[in-house]
């Protein structure tokens, strides 16, 4: 039996113990810890705990669940110099992630026929659904721009703008990344899905502002009361699938290599300094610019369509974008530390530089994605966060019924009257994957973003209600 | 009888457990479990593709098998309506039955992982665990 602590209204510890290299720390409130623990995701993080070289506590966000090795919901910085790099603590789809745009037009001002109009024009010009080929067919020699400078490459082409980019984590593109270390077939699967949604939790959403929790803050952001906005969650399709997928076979051979040993074969991981690490960092740099390149060119789309139905004065402002599956070299505490967050989000407080200028008075905008039919977030990063989980949040609901459990319990084509009844309109390629998303089958997002509030990792900013969706 | 195959239930996820008489039937079921998840339709197995994998251990290998055939659903919208493989140590060849076809699988899953992985021989049966991201 596990001994978890209570260490702060929303905090609990596992202290070091057997394998543990270090602490465990788990934000939550109690009754999602009692989920939490029926769920084992608790011992996921255990396993994290031994990992060579980690610094600090392996932390988890209140939306954590059970998942593959690292558990979803997973924060872990290593050192640089003698700690490892882990394919499955970043995840299949790398730099999954969501972006937030905002429109000049207020929801009181548009009818519900607009809204299905905008929603019908995204959905025939933004692919959505198992594999989804895009219409943007990408050269050999442009997929090496994609993975080299992700989301500018995009603006360059013309998909975008320069404050798209600007208002981008990384200003959408890391600078380690090398092409040589992406296999021919990584490569070949990205050729054709660039600006493609996905299936499964993959979404875009037209919503509006209900709520405002932090006035200056929101101001910062360019947000108020009645205002519409987009978002769009989606990450590095096939090709970042392919790049895990990959390394993990190269990470389990070397993690026995170098004499690491593992608690589950899914956490195979080497040295970042050795060259079997070294080449994976660089290789899923080129998976994270993917996606960014990915959201770029759909959030382009997104600002033809708004045109289109709206008008050409209307102007769709990117908020931010996060990732929530990435490794990531960044300084914290007066040292470089390799920190992966798997299904987290990155929550730098005020006045860090890798902020844009405009935002270090609030922090970093927070973007955390509730369900269809209930509401998202907008917070904001804290100083806080900065000590407690290496300047990380949750990334979203998370999911508390499995796909098969929803499945048995719902119906798609239930699930999308109960939207309508709520105003909610709903286009989906597949009614399976709506019953499977079902509100019902995730946390309560108000609970988690109330623990990543109370507990200091971010401050409530705005409240987004969805008014139509989009699924794959 | 047994049954080929069942559904193992994971809060993000899905997972097959599957049996045979050999490894290679275990194997096979493996598969056809994991094209149920995906909710690939059995097309007219009218073509014949093949492919082989070899990995350092008879686990690793089913892995390498089961994301393989996931590469060729996903990448080239060609539906397998039948699974079969032969192992000679840790290499294995496969041969799948199926087609091209529009039509597209249910889900997406994006792998085939190493998490709660079995591959296990008790008086004669083989069985497998198996735990696939979507």
């Amino acid at each position: 039996m596990t001994e978890i602590k209570k260490q702060g209204k929303y905090e609990y510890i596992i202290t070091k113990r057997g394998n543990m290299l270090t602490d465990a720390v788990i934000f939550a409130s109690e009754n999602m810890l009692r989920h939490i623990l029926s769920d084992k995701a608790h011992l996921q993080i255990i396993n994290v705990a031994a990992l060579k070289g980690i610094v600090g506590p392996a932390v988890v966000m209140p939306d954590i669940h059970y998942g593959y090795g690292f558990p979803i919901g997973g924060v872990a910085a290593f050192s640089t110099e003698e700690g490892i790099i882990s394919p499955g603590g970043i995840g299949y789809d790398i730099n999954c992630g969501v972006r937030l745009m905002r429109l000049n037009i207020n929801f009181s001002d548009i009818s519900s026929r607009d809204i299905e109009q905008f929603l019908s024009l995204m959905y025939n010009k933004i692919p959505s659904g198992v594999g989804g080929q895009g219409t943007l067919k990408l050269g050999r020699k442009n997929i090496e721009g994609v993975l080299t400078e992700g989301g500018c490459w995009a603006v360059k082409e013309g998909y975008g703008l320069d404050s798209d980019t600007e208002n981008t984590e990384e200003g959408g593109c890391l600078e380690g990344a090398d092409p040589a270390e992406v296999s021919q077939r990584a490569k070949e699967r990205g050729l054709t899905q660039l600006g493609t949604l996905g299936a499964g939790n993959h979404f875009l959403e037209i919503q509006h502002v209900s709520e405002i929790y932090d006035e200056q803050s929101s101001s910062d952001y360019g947000i108020r009361r009645g205002q519409m906005t987009v978002m769009i969650h989606s990450g590095s399709r096939g090709l970042g699938f392919q790049v895990c997928e990959d390394y993990l076979k190269v990470m389990r051979s070397a993690s026995a290599r170098y004499g690491i040993k593992l608690q589950d074969r899914q956490l195979a991981c080497a040295p970042l300094r050795s060259p079997e690490g070294n080449k994976y960092f660089k290789a899923m740099q080129c998976a994270a610019n993917y996606a960014w390149a990915n959201r770029q060119v759909m959030a382009h789309r997104v600002r033809l369509c708004a045109k289109a139905v709206f008008g050409s004065s209307t102007s769709v402002d990117q908020v931010y974008d996060v990732c929530h599956n990435v490794g990531k070299i960044e300084k914290q505490k007066g040292r470089e530390l390799l920190v992966h967050r798997k299904g987290a989000t990155r929550a730098f407080g005020p006045g860090r530089k890798e902020i844009p200028e405009r935002y270090r008075r609030a922090g970093q905008p927070v973007i955390v994605p509730g369900t269809m039919g209930t509401s998202s977030f907008l917070m904001k990063g804290t100083e806080k966060a900065m000590d407690m989980s290496f300047g990380s949040t949750a990334h979203g609901a998370g999911r508390m019924w499995s796909r098969s459990q929803a499945l048995r319990n719902l119906r798609g084509g239930a699930v999308k009257k109960e939207l309508d009844d709520k105003g909610i309109f709903l286009m989906a390629k597949s009614f399976k994957t709506v019953a499977e998303e079902a509100p019902q089958a995730y946390k309560d997002i108000s609970e988690v973003v109330q623990v990543c509030h109370g507990a200091g990792l971010s401050g409530k900013v705005a409240r987004l209600l969805p008014v139509a969706v989009m699924k794959g | 009888m047994t049954e080929p195959f069942r559904e193992l239930s994971h809060t993000a996820d899905a997972g097959i457990e599957a049996f045979g008489k050999t490894i290679e039937e275990a194997f096979s079921n493996t598969a056809l479990g994991m094209l149920k998840i995906a909710g690939v339709a059995g097309t007219v197995p009218d073509k014949e593709k093949t492919f082989s994998v070899s990995a350092p251990d008879r686990s690793a290998l089913l892995i390498d098998f089961l994301n393989e055939i996931l590469f060729i659903i996903n990448a080239s919208g060609w539906n397998p309506a039948s699974v079969k493989c032969i192992i000679s140590g840790n290499s294995l060849k496969a041969v799948l039955k199926g087609s091209e076809d529009q039509s597209v699988p249910d889900r997406e899953i994006k792998a085939a992982t190493y998490h709660g992985l079995e591959v296990s021989e008790e008086n004669g049966k083989w069985k497998t665990t198996v735990f696939f991201d979507l």
